[in-house]
């Protein structure tokens, strides 16, 4: 977790463990695909430490699944990213939301960033990216097969 | 716009993705950029992708998250632990003083996301009473179980 000087976290003497462990139970909630109460926590995460990448990315996140505001989703991801560009979710996501917004060249470039930065395929997340490439790469040949019948190509 | 004819989605359904299938073959049958630069560049990446690769059995069904909040699994077990005692209503109560004079002055949420994090802190707390409830059950049901052995075996 980056530090956060005069976060709020810090004010109120709320521990990095105690933040990490809100984390969790949201993590929880979401895993259980509870994602409006995970929303609750992670959103109030974010209040509490705007400096923290976890809870940027995970807020972000949860409105990529909730796909209620992907507009606000992107600011999050994007902070995340800012914070911290080792973490893969908020690429896979963000590539997630580039697609729903028909921005290929944006979604693929953070879809390489993703497989880049977990190349013995064990994140869940950057097997998610590859399952997204796969799906894209399925879409683009059966578009090029039928422009190519259609003559245009 | 090209007709693609049908859904793309072998891909994605193969490893529980259909949902996002739909918006996968929208995307690319409406791009109008740079077409062939991306579809190469989209091959590129499908062919890093070993066809007997491991990767579909570990595949995100959900919107991935911070990895740092997945520790607890499908299961809870152990998490929020380091809240009992009281220990949020404490950081609440902490939140509450840290604003309070802010509220005096302006009438409201000074610090932006004042109801957001009680609201956090409330559905943390949610989540405790229910661990608690479902441990002290737990309980129950073993002492219960226990008192069956106990008159089976005097039986």
């Amino acid at each position: 977790m980056a530090e956060s000087k005069d976060s709020i976290r810090e004010k109120i003497g709320m521990s990095r463990e105690e933040f990490l462990e809100m984390g969790k139970i949201g993590g929880v909630y979401y895993q259980q695909g509870n994602y409006e109460k995970a929303r609750t926590i992670f959103e109030g995460l974010v209040e509490l430490d705007p400096q923290s990448a976890d809870a940027q990315s995970a807020l972000g996140g949860v409105l990529t699944q909730l796909r209620a505001n992907d507009d606000e989703a992107l600011q999050h991801l994007n902070k995340a990213v800012e914070l911290d560009s080792s973490q893969i979710a908020p690429y896979v996501n963000r590539a997630e939301i580039y697609i729903r917004k028909i921005l290929l060249e944006e979604a693929v470039a953070d879809l390489k960033k993703a497989i880049d930065l977990d190349p013995d395929e064990k994140d869940p997340g950057a097997n998610r990216a590859r399952a997204m490439v796969l799906g894209l790469n399925e879409a683009f040949e059966q578009a090029t097969a039928a422009k190519e019948a259609e003559g245009i190509m | 716009m090209f007709g693609i004819g049908k859904l793309i989605g072998g891909a994605l359904n193969a490893v529980g993705l259909g949902k996002i299938a739909p918006f996968v073959s929208l995307a690319v049958n409406a791009f109008t950029g740079n077409w062939v630069g991306v579809a190469m560049d989209v091959a590129g990446l499908a062919s890093r992708i070993a066809p007997n690769s491991g990767f579909a059995k570990l595949v995100s069904k959900a919107a991935p998250i911070a990895s740092a909040f997945m520790g607890g699994g499908d299961a809870a077990g152990g998490i929020g632990s380091l809240f009992s005692g009281g220990k949020l209503g404490e950081l609440a109560g902490g939140f509450k003083n840290l604003t309070s004079g802010f509220d005096a002055l302006k009438g409201g949420d000074i610090l932006g996301g004042g109801s957001k994090i009680l609201d956090a802190f409330k559905t943390a707390q949610g989540f405790i009473n229910d661990q608690n409830l479902f441990n002290a059950r737990s309980a129950d049901a073993n002492r219960q179980l226990n008192l069956g052995n106990i008159f089976q075996a005097a039986e």
